[in-house]
C-alpha cells in the first residue's frame, strides 16, 4: 500500500488522495484499503472468489472423475502453463489426493517463498551470468527457474510476466527509446502492485501514465491512438484527435527519453468514454473506468491463451469472463487457467518458457552460469523474445519453420540431450553442470523387474513418455525402440548390453553400469521425444 | 463491386472477429482465370518488402512541400534543417538521389497515389487492421493471405507441387501474407523461414554412438558431428515414427521440412555476392544482408516464387515523433534497393525478379508537436525490376494537400484526375504477374496497378 501512495503522491497536484480518498471506517473485517479511490478510480480490489467465476472452473469432483491419463494431462497443463512442474512421484501424489485443483488454487493464495533468499540467489553472478543491458530480463527468467514454491509470490511474478508479454504492458526494448531498465521498471512495478492487491484498472492507469509507456508510444496522437486500441479495441480514427488534445502537453523528451508534462494542458471540454475529459490524466483515468476497458483487457488475455480458438469461441469466452465483473488481473488469469474451457477443451502450443521451466522442474535440470543467458538469447531466435516487441507477443508461439526450428533445436540440444555430471554439481561455470540429473531417472520412478530386463526397459521408456509427452508409449514406438535396444542371443530376446539398465557390474569409478546404460536409454528416448509434437503442445481431453 | 459495398467490407474488418467461423467459407478459386502462357513468359519471382509501421510518403514525394510547410504545426525547415527536392520531387537527403538513379536506369516505378478512400470513410487508420487487409488483399479478416491464395492457384495448375523446392519463403516469420483463413494448405505449399545470415538451425547435431548399429559403428568417424560422420539409420526411423504420430499441421510441416531446408541452406550459403563496385550493399546492415540473401536464394532457386521480408535492422516506420531518423532510414532503404538492382543485373535476373515495396498506410503530413507524423491514408508503392513483365514508368500519380483546418489533420490525397488505386490493388498486381488475368475477384474488386 505504501508503494501506491508514493506513486500517487508523485502525480500532479490534483492527483492527490486527500480530497477523494474515502476510507471504510466500519467494523467489518474487510481491509479499509479496498475503499480507497481516486476520482472514482478504485485503487485496491479484492480478488474474485472462485465460486463467482463467469467462465466455469474445473472442480475437484470433475477432475477426479477423469481417467488417470486425463488427470495427468490436465495437471501437467495447469502446472506447465504456470511455468512449473513436479517430479513424477510428487505429481502423482498430488493428483491422487482428490483435491488437486483446490489445493493448487489455495497454494497460489499463500506466501511461502523466502523472497529475500530467492532474490539474493538470482543475482549470484557465479550461478547466473548477468551482463549489463541484459540482466533485467535474465533476472526475471532466473527467478522462475530458481523458485522452489508455487505460491502467491510465484503467481504474481507469473502474472506480471504474462502481462509484459502482451501488447498491454510490453516494455518493448526493441525500440530505440526504450531501454533495459524499462523492463525492470514495468515488470517490478507490476509485481509490487499485484502483491499490494491493486486493481487492474489502477495498475493500468499507473502504467499508461508512466514514462515507460511513453517510451513505447511517443507522441500525443500515437499514445492516445494506441491506448484506445490496445485497451478498449477502439480503432475509430475520429477519436484520435480528441485523445491527442487531452494529451497535448505530454511529451517524451528525445534527448533524454524522459516524459515531460508541461503546464499548457487543454482546458476545453472533450467528450470521450461517455463523459467529459480535459487532460491526459482524465483520459487515462476515464478509459480504465469504462466498461470497454474490461472487455478490451479480457479479450487481449483470452486471445493470448486461446490463440487457436475460433472468433466465435473467443467472443464467448471473453463475454463469460466479463460477466463475472473482474477487477483484478489475478481474477482474470486464474479464471482462464482454471477453466474447463482451457483445461479440457483447448489445444495450444506451449511457449518456450512453459516448456523450459516445467521441464527444468520435472527432470531436475541443472543450469550452468550461462544457461539462462543463453536461454534469453535463444528466445530471440525463436521469435519469442521476452519483453522485446513493441506490440508484445501478438503471436505467442510463432510456428514458421525457422522459429520452430530454433525452438525445437534448443529444447533438444540444450535441455533434453544435456546431462548434468554429478561431479560438477558445484562447478557452475562448467559445461558439464548443465542438464538433467540422475535423480530424474532413478529407479524409484518406474517399476523395476529385477529378472526381466526387457520389461524394466519398457517401464523406463514409458515413464519418460509420461513425464515429457504426457502419454503412454505406443506399441509401434516401443517396437521401434526394441529394434535398437534389444538383441537376440542364443534364440533369446534380451536387452542389448549398452541399454541394460539392470547391469549391476561396477565400472572403474565404482558406478553401477546399469546407471550409465539407463542414461543411454534416456538419451535415445528424449531424442525421439524432441521430434514429437506432444513435447510442444497442450492437448485437450477428448 | 459498388462503392457502398466496399465501405461495408472495410467496416466488416473491425467486427469480423465476432463472425462465427461457420459462416466463413474457403476461398473459391473457380472464377479465377489463369493464363499459363503469361505465367511461363513472365517466369516471375517477387520479393515483397513490407514497411511495418506505415512509412511516410514524403521521401518519394515533396511536390506539395511548400503548402505542407505553410500549414504544418511544427516547422519542417527548423527541424529537418533543410529539405532539398530532387528533379522528380524526391527528398534528396532521404535517399532521393538513389531514387533518381533508379528512375534514370528504368529500374523503378514509384506510384505516389496508393490511397484508401474506403478507409478514410470508415475512419480506419489502425496498424493491425490495415496490415491484415493489405497482406490479404481483402477487407475480410477471415480471408486467406495473398501468398496463400497464390500457392493454391499455382498448385491447382500443378505449377508448384511436392517437387518444388521452397516455393514460398518468409524472411520475417509469420505474417498475414500467409494467413490460411479456412483454407487447408498442404505442407509443400507452406512458406519456409530463413534469416539474413542464412543460419541453419535446421541442422541437427549430437550423434550418440549407442544409436548406431554394430555394423554402422565399424565405419570410421561414423558419429563425428561433421561431414566425415553420418546419421544412423535409427535417426531416420525416429523421424518417420514421430511424423506418423504428429498431427498438428504446422509442427508436422516444420519437422517435415527440416532436413531438406538444412541441405538447401548448406548449398545456398556457399554462393557469393558479385562485386557490385560503387553499388555495393551498405555494410553492417541487417536489412541489406536480408535483401542480399533473398536475391541469392531466388537467383539460385527458380522454384521460389514469392519471398516476403520486412526492413528489420533499419528500424520501424511508425514515425510519430522525432522523425529525423526517417531521413537516414530512407537513405539506407533506397541505397540498399539500388544495390539490389545492381545485384540482380550482375546475376542477369532483373528481367524476372521484381521487388515490391509498400506498407499498411502512409502518413499524415502535419509535423506534430513531437516532430513526427500521425497515420495517413496515402502511401508510395515502389516496383523495381521484373522488366520482362513490368513496363517501368518513372513517377506515377499527383497529389494535393487536404486540410480540414483542425490541428494535426493535414493529409496528402490524389490530385483531381490523377491515377490512384486502393492498397488492395497491390495484391492484385502480384496475382497478375503470376498469370491471373482477373485478380480483382480475389481483391474485393480492386484491379492490378497499371504498369
Amino acid at each position: 500500500m505504501t508503494f501506491i501512495v508514493l506513486l500517487l503522491s508523485a502525480c500532479s497536484e490534483d492527483d492527490t488522495l486527500k480530497d477523494t480518498e474515502s476510507k471504510d471506517t466500519s467494523s467489518t473485517p474487510i481491509d479499509s484499503k479496498y475503499s480507497i479511490s481516486y476520482k472514482g478510480l478504485s485503487t485496491y480490489n479484492q480478488e474474485l472468489e472462485f465460486a463467482n467465476y463467469g467462465l466455469p472452473p474445473l472442480s475437484n469432483t470433475e477432475f477426479n472423475a477423469l481417467k488417470e491419463s486425463e488427470r495427468l494431462l490436465i495437471a501437467d497443463k495447469l502446472l506447465t502453463t504456470l511455468f512449473f512442474g513436479f517430479p513424477s512421484a510428487i505429481l502423482k501424489e498430488k493428483i491422487d489426493s482428490g483435491v488437486f485443483i483446490s489445493t493448487l488454487f489455495q497454494d497460489l493464495q499463500e506466501k511461502r517463498t523466502d523472497i529475500a533468499q530467492l532474490e539474493s540467489e538470482i543475482i549470484d553472478e557465479e550461478k547466473y551470468y548477468r551482463p549489463s543491458g541484459e540482466s533485467e530480463s535474465i533476472d526475471i527468467l532466473s527467478r522462475f527457474y530458481a523458485a522452489k514454491e508455487l505460491d502467491r509470490y510465484f503467481f504474481n511474478n507469473w502474472s506480471a510476466y504474462i502481462l509484459t508479454q502482451s501488447i498491454m504492458f510490453s516494455p518493448a526494448y526493441e525500440l530505440d527509446s526504450s531501454h533495459a531498465p524499462n523492463i525492470a521498471r514495468v515488470y517490478n512495478r507490476l509485481v509490487t502492485l499485484l502483491e499490494d492487491e491493486a486493481g487492474m484498472r489502477f495498475i493500468t492507469y499507473i502504467h499508461m501514465s508512466s514514462e515507460d509507456n511513453w517510451r513505447r508510444f511517443r507522441s500525443p496522437e500515437d499514445n492516445g491512438r494506441e491506448m484506445l486500441e490496445i485497451y478498449t479495441y477502439d480503432a475509430n480514427d475520429t477519436h484520435v484527435p480528441i485523445a491527442a488534445t487531452a494529451l497535448q502537453n505530454w511529451k517524451l523528451d528525445k534527448n533524454n527519453d524522459t516524459l515531460v508534462i508541461s503546464l499548457n494542458e487543454n482546458t476545453q471540454p472533450l467528450s470521450l468514454f461517455g463523459t467529459t475529459i480535459y487532460n491526459g490524466d482524465d483520459f487515462y483515468r476515464e478509459m480504465v473506468k469504462s466498461s470497454d476497458f474490461t472487455y478490451g483487457v479480457v479479450r487481449r488475455l483470452v486471445e493470448f491463451f486461446f490463440p487457436e480458438s475460433s472468433a466465435e469461441k473467443t467472443a464467448s469466452i471473453t463475454q463469460s469472463i466479463v460477466s463475472s465483473k473482474p477487477e483484478t488481473w489475478q481474477g482474470i488469469l486464474k479464471q482462464i487457467i482454471f477453466s474447463k474451457e482451457y483445461l479440457l477443451h483447448t489445444t495450444k502450443v506451449k511457449s518456450a518458457e512453459e516448456t523450459f521451466f516445467s521441464f527444468a522442474k520435472k527432470i531436475d535440470y541443472k543450469t550452468k552460469t550461462y544457461t539462462i543467458f543463453n536461454f534469453k538469447r535463444a528466445l530471440e531466435k525463436m521469435h519469442q523474445a521476452s519483453m522485446k516487441y513493441k506490440l508484445g507477443k501478438l503471436d505467442p508461439v510463432p510456428l514458421d519453420t525457422l522459429s520452430f526450428a530454433n525452438y525445437s533445436k534448443y529444447i533438444r540440444e540444450e535441455v533434453l540431450l544435456k546431462y548434468s555430471e554429478p561431479a560438477y554439481e558445484t562447478h557452475y561455470a562448467s559445461y558439464a553442470r548443465q542438464g538433467w540429473s540422475d535423480s530424474f531417472i532413478s529407479m524409484n520412478h518406474y517399476e523395476v523387474e529385477p529378472f526381466n530386463g526387457v520389461n524394466t526397459l519398457h517401464n523406463l521408456i514409458n515413464y519418460l513418455f509420461n513425464l515429457i509427452a504426457i502419454r503412454d508409449v505406443t506399441q509401434d514406438e516401443l517396437a521401434m525402440f526394441d529394434t535398437l535396444m534389444l538383441q537376440e542371443r542364443s534364440g533369446v530376446i534380451e536387452v542389448a548390453d549398452r541399454f541394460d539398465t539392470l547391469n549391476n557390474r561396477l565400472n572403474d569409478d565404482g558406478i553401477r553400469l546399469g546407471e550409465k546404460y539407463s542414461r543411454y536409454v534416456t538419451y535415445v528416448v528424449l531424442d525421439y521425444l524432441s521430434r514429437l509434437e506432444d513435447t510442444y503442445i497442450y492437448k485437450k481431453v477428448n | 463491386m459498388k462503392r457502398r459495398n466496399f465501405i461495408k467490407l472495410s467496416l466488416i474488418a473491425t467486427t469480423s472477429l465476432l463472425v462465427p467461423n461457420t459462416l466463413k467459407a474457403e476461398t473459391d478459386f473457380s472464377g479465377v482465370v489463369f493464363d499459363k502462357d503469361i505465367y511461363s513468359a513472365n517466369a516471375a519471382q517477387v520479393i515483397m518488402i513490407y514497411l511495418y509501421g506505415g512509412a511516410s510518403q514524403l521521401a518519394g514525394n515533396l511536390t506539395n512541400i511548400d503548402e505542407i510547410k505553410e500549414k504544418s504545426q511544427s516547422s519542417y525547415d527548423i527541424y529537418f534543417r533543410g529539405i532539398t527536392p530532387t528533379q522528380n520531387g524526391f527528398w534528396q537527403e532521404a535517399g532521393g538521389t538513389h531514387l533518381e538513379e533508379m528512375i534514370a536506369n528504368n529500374d523503378l516505378t514509384l506510384f505516389r497515389t496508393c490511397y484508401s478512400q474506403l478507409r478514410e470513410e470508415s475512419n480506419n487508420k489502425a496498424h493491425g487492421l490495415c496490415t491484415a487487409q493489405n497482406q490479404r488483399g481483402s477487407f475480410s479478416e477471415s480471408a486467406a493471405g495473398v501468398v496463400t491464395n497464390l500457392t493454391q492457384i499455382l498448385s491447382n495448375q500443378n505449377l508448384v507441387n511436392e517437387n518444388s523446392v521452397m516455393p514460398f519463403i518468409t524472411m520475417e516469420g509469420n505474417s498475414a501474407f500467409y494467413a490460411e483463413g479456412n483454407t487447408t494448405v498442404p505442407s509443400y505449399l507452406k512458406a519456409v523461414g530463413l534469416n539474413e545470415n542464412l543460419d541453419n538451425p535446421y541442422q541437427r547435431y549430437v550423434r550418440y554412438w549407442f544409436e548406431y548399429t554394430a555394423d554402422e559403428r565399424k565405419i570410421t568417424n561414423y558419429n563425428r558431428n561433421d561431414e566425415s560422420g553420418f546419421d544412423p539409420v535409427f535417426n531416420k526411423t525416429m523421424n518417420s515414427m514421430a511424423q506418423q504420430h504428429n498431427t498438428h499441421t504446422k509442427i508436422k510441416n516444420a519437422f517435415q521440412k527440416r532436413e531438406p531446408l538444412s541441405n538447401f541452406i548448406t548449398e545456398i550459403a556457399t554462393q557469393t555476392i558479385p562485386d557490385l563496385g560503387a553499388d555495393a550493399y551498405p555494410t553492417n546492415s541487417t536489412f541489406a544482408s536480408t535483401l542480399a540473401s533473398s536475391i541469392k536464394v531466388m537467383a539460385n532457386n527458380p522454384d521460389t516464387k514469392v519471398l516476403t521480408m520486412n526492413t528489420g535492422g533499419l528500424g520501424g516506420w511508425d514515425d510519430h515523433n522525432e522523425a529525423r531518423n526517417y531521413v537516414t532510414r530512407c537513405e539506407d532503404l533506397y541505397k540498399t534497393l539500388k544495390s539490389s538492382m545492381a545485384h540482380l543485373k550482375a546475376l542477369g535476373k532483373e528481367e524476372n525478379i521484381s521487388i515490391m515495396v509498400f506498407a499498411e498506410f502512409g502518413r499524415n503530413v502535419n509535423l506534430n508537436s513531437a516532430q513526427g507524423w500521425d497515420h495517413g491514408n496515402l502511401q508510395n508503392f515502389l516496383v523495381l525490376g521484373g522488366k520482362k513483365y513490368f513496363n517501368h514508368q518513372g513517377v506515377v500519380g499527383r497529389t494535393k494537400v487536404d486540410s480540414s483546418g483542425a490541428i494535426n489533420r493535414l493529409y496528402l490525397k490524389p490530385d483531381d484526375g490523377s491515377y490512384s488505386f486502393e492498397p488492395l490493388s497491390i495484391a492484385a498486381t502480384l496475382y497478375k504477374v503470376f498469370g491471373i488475368t482477373n485478380p480483382e475477384i480475389l481483391t474485393d474488386g480492386n484491379s492490378a496497378v497499371s504498369i
